[in-house]
This record gives structure tokens, C-alpha cells and sequence, in this order.
């Protein structure tokens, strides 16, 4: 039966001449000891399976007539992804969702500003309005081009069929709170709401109450859609109702496998 | 068939002494067990394959001025950088790893609507414009290294930096440093921009005048032979002086 049989070294052994054949390294636990080349990600686009899509900054924000109150059953929906895939079993991984405000208006009263991100297994997208989007992949390799099962949309969407039970929701954050005692501060222009999936680190971070602009970020666990799954991302404040449209640019980075 | 037999040990093993053989160790799944050496650049340093560029004009300190104001909004012929790989299609890549533009200018430019970003890549094109902008020539890291980049690198200096029209072109990212209204840029400022892995970190985005670094986290991006990226700045109505100090490898 053949084995590999490798040198141990703990300190740094000899330097071998490039296009000598040496045994593997090896801790003496028998760890195999590894150099990587790049990181993680860089080695996906490298083997042209990273997209990204990101709204035109010369062409309007895709954007939200209005925001509903944050409540277990309504809040407005402003991004949905659909994994195509049929035949081809190609899941997409989410690497980050990014928002940045460029019109929208400050809701002047107590609470915070929520979100959530719910899954199901076939398409509910049912409609959009004039205010939204459908934001096309790109591959981020120019030696690849683009062959994304990703079908996204950004703006005032309507789904098909109910949320709760049906439609799990994966992942549940706030962007932005009031402090105790002053008003809370709504979404101003130049404000970046950021999910990073993958990985949890989550960063300390001042919450919002404050009338500058400022980078919100949230970390949640991995999330992954199958061929044909579904995912929506809602938002909303949770103690007011503005009618006033909020306007967001996108940044959605991607990987399929 | 030759196959790699490794050990389970899902418990720390006791360590062998230094020279000894021992076989690879796996989990109880038999997925191999690594320790990884050293950051994952580094190695890329070592291998003689990581490039920069750092801009200033006789010594660090000394501010270059662009060629003129950039505006208040994205325009897509008048990119503030452009690199082009000068490779075959089919050979090496440019990886980007990260951008960093320090405003050292004393005098601040102003805007009403902060300083926006977007980069674009797109292949098979070198979309400066004639001789437009000035070239600037990436080094080598590792001084054991003869390898020299396949990137050329034209910013928007001596002369305004114009781009061709775009044909097909991807944006792989949109983002604002910074959102305020005087000054767009603070002396000191440091815009910078880290492509890979996405690791953003919460940050203000405004603060008076005082000096801030503003983070940006970019997924990653791969530029082909022949093909060009393209990074925007907008905001500053009036012309800007900085450094720069732009890093990326070629695979």
C-alpha cells in the first residue's frame, strides 16, 4: 500500500533547488505543512466563478416609494436573488451585500432601522415598480464571461405567497438604532449598510445616532442557495412609517460552485 | 491506483522529533490537516510575483497634483487610473490587492456631495487614450526577483487621463469614501480601497475636518492579457495633490 512518508522539520529545513523532488513537510504531529498563494477569494475569480453586480453610478438608484413599519409580517422588500440553475447544480454562495444611500429622507422618531433575509425554494418574485432594477452579473475575471445563475433585482418588489414558516428566515439585523432618549436618526445620503457573509466577525460600531454618514456593517453566518432557491432581503423601521422614497446604490459580490 | 494514505487523528498526536518520517495526518474524514506558513502575500513575495506602485514625485512627502480636478460626478471617459495588462491573452493575470490615495495637499478640495468611487474592468482593451496621463512602472518586492510586471499603470497626471469609449464594460464596485460637503478631502485623508476578501468594518464616514482613514472592502478581480481596470474618483472640484501606493500580482 503505498504511503506518503514525509520530512519533519520543525525548524526551517534546507532550501531545495528549484525542480528538485523533496518529500512533504510535516509538524511532528504529521500536520501537512502549507504555503497558500492569494487569498481565499482571489482564488475563486481566479477560476472564473466570482461575479458582482453594481448599479451604473451614472444612472439612478434603484429605490423604495415607501418603507413599512418593521413588523413579524410586513416590511418592504428591496433585494431578491434566484438561482436559475436547473440542470447545471451550480449554488451560490454570498460573500457581501452592500447599500449606499443616495436619497431618502431621516424618520424623526424613536427606534432603529431592521432587517432580514429569508430563503425559500422556488422563485417568489412577483412584480416590481418603476423604481426598480434588474442588476446584471458580471464576472469580476476578464478571461471569463459571464455565465451567472443569479437573476437579481433591487427596488420596490412584491413576492409570491406568504413569509413565516414557509419562507425561513436566515438572518435578522439592525443597521442603525436611536440612543436612549434622542430621536433616531433614518438613513441619510452617503450612509453604507453592509452584510458580510461567511465567516461571523462582527466589528464594534457606533449604531447611528448621528447626523453624518457613517459605514454600518453586519456579519452573518454563511448563506447559500441551490438551483432554484430564493432568497429576499426586507427592510424597515420598527416604531415609524415614511411614505418618502429611499434610493440606494448596490454592491452584491458572489461566488458559484 | 496511487492513492495518499494519511493517519487519523482527530486528538492531537504526540510529535515526532525533527527528521523523523511520519505519516500525513487527516481528520477522521480523511481531509488533510495543514499549518499554514506565513500569510498568504508573503508567499506570493517570495515566489518573486507581488508588485507596487508608490506615487509621489521626488521623495515621499512630496505630493503629486492631478492634472485637474476630477468633478463633482462619475465620468466614464476621465478615469483617475488606469492599468492595462500588457500580457498575451491566456497568460498572466493582474490580482488586485489594495489602493491607497493619501491626500497630502494642504489645500482641501470641496464638493457638495462627497467623494464617490467605481471601478470597471473590461478585457481585451487598453482604454487609455493616446498618450494621455503619465505612465508610472510598478517594482518588484522581493529584491531577489528580476520579475517585472506585466502592469502598466497611467494616471491622471502631467496631462488629464482620458479613456476610450467603453464598449463592455463590468463595474465591480461602487462606493463612497466619504460624504461631506466642505472639505471633500481633508489634508491627510486616506482613501483606501482592499480588494480579496470582503471584510468591511464599521466606520464613520464624515467628521469635521479632521484627518480619517476611510476603508473600502472590495470582493476580488482578476484582469486578463490585454485587458484594462479603470478606477474613478469623483467629488473635488477643485485639482487635488497626493501620494499613492497601489499593490497587486501577477499570475
Amino acid at each position: 500500500m503505498p504511503q506518503g512518508t514525509n520530512a519533519y522539520a520543525a525548524s526551517l529545513p534546507s532550501l531545495a533547488t528549484d525542480g528538485t523532488t523533496i518529500k512533504q513537510a510535516t509538524t511532528g504531529f504529521g500536520d501537512l505543512r502549507t504555503t497558500q498563494l492569494m487569498d481565499s477569494h482571489s482564488a475563486l475569480v481566479e477560476a472564473g466563478c466570482y461575479y458582482r453586480v453594481c448599479t451604473d453610478p451614472a444612472t439612478t438608484s434603484p429605490g423604495n416609494a415607501s418603507v413599512a413599519l418593521y413588523t413579524s409580517a410586513a416590511h418592504a422588500v428591496f433585494l431578491t436573488i434566484h438561482n436559475r440553475s436547473a440542470v447545471e447544480p451550480k449554488r451560490i454562495f454570498l460573500d457581501y451585500i452592500k447599500f449606499f444611500v443616495t436619497g431618502g429622507t431621516a424618520a424623526a422618531t424613536s427606534g432603529g432601522m431592521s432587517y432580514d433575509i429569508s430563503t425559500y425554494w422556488s422563485d417568489r418574485y412577483s412584480s416590481s415598480s418603476t423604481a426598480a432594477q434588474v442588476l446584471s452579473p458580471v464576472n469580476a475575471n476578464t478571461d471569463f464571461g459571464n455565465n451567472s445563475a443569479a437573476v437579481m433585482r433591487a427596488g420596490t418588489l412584491a413576492l409570491l405567497g406568504t413569509t413565516g414558516i414557509g419562507a425561513p428566515v436566515l438572518a435578522r439585523g439592525s443597521w442603525k438604532r436611536n440612543a436612549v432618549g434622542t430621536a433616531f436618526i433614518g438613513p441619510i445620503v452617503g450612509d453604507i449598510y453592509i452584510i458580510d457573509f461567511g465567516e461571523h466577525a462582527a466589528q464594534p460600531g457606533n449604531m447611528g445616532y448621528t447626523t453624518t454618514p457613517a459605514q454600518y456593517v453586519s456579519s452573518v453566518s454563511p448563506i447559500m442557495l441551490r438551483p432554484q432557491e430564493f432568497m429576499s432581503l426586507q427592510y424597515g423601521y420598527t416604531n415609524t412609517v415614511t411614505t418618502s422614497a429611499l434610493t440606494m446604490a448596490v454592491e452584491i459580490g458572489w461566488w458559484e460552485r | 491506483m496511487p492513492q495518499l494514505f494519511g493517519k487519523a487523528n482527530r486528538a492531537q498526536p504526540t510529535s515526532v522529533a525533527d527528521g523523523a518520517q511520519v505519516q500525513v495526518r487527516t481528520t477522521g474524514y480523511g481531509e488533510v490537516v495543514t499549518t499554514q506558513l506565513g500569510d498568504n502575500h508573503s508567499a506570493l513575495a517570495d515566489e518573486g510575483s507581488y508588485f507596487k506602485s508608490v506615487g509621489f514625485t521626488t521623495n515621499p512627502g512630496t505630493p503629486v497634483a492631478n492634472a485637474a480636478a476630477p468633478g463633482a460626478s462619475y465620468v466614464a471617459t476621465t478615469p483617475q487610473f488606469i492599468m492595462y495588462n500588457n500580457g498575451a491573452a491566456g497568460g498572466k493575470r493582474i490580482f488586485m490587492d489594495y489602493i491607497r490615495i493619501y491626500l497630502s495637499a494642504s489645500t482641501a478640495s470641496t464638493a457638495a456631495a462627497g467623494v464617490g468611487s467605481a471601478v470597471i474592468i473590461e478585457p481585451g482593451v487598453n482604454r487609455r487614450s493616446g498618450a494621455t496621463g503619465t505612465e508610472y512602472v510598478g517594482t518588484n518586492v522581493n529584491t531577489d526577483s528580476g520579475n517585472a510586471p506585466n502592469c502598466k499603470l497611467y494616471w491622471s497626471t502631467g496631462t488629464v487621463l482620458t479613456a476610450t469609449a467603453l464598449v463592455s464594460p463590468r463595474i465591480v464596485s461602487r462606493h463612497q469614501f466619504k460624504t461631506m460637503a466642505t472639505p471633500a478631502g481633508t489634508a491627510g485623508d486616506v482613501f483606501s480601497m482592499d480588494f480579496g476578501e470582503h471584510m468591511s468594518g464599521a466606520a464613520p464616514l464624515a467628521a469635521g475636518t479632521v484627518a480619517q482613514v476611510f476603508p473600502a472592502s472590495v470582493g476580488p478581480v482578476a484582469v486578463g492579457g490585454g485587458a484594462s481596470l479603470l478606477f474613478y474618483l469623483w467629488g473635488f472640484t477643485a485639482i487635488p495633490s497626493y501620494e499613492w501606493e497601489i499593490a497587486w500580482w501577477e499570475r
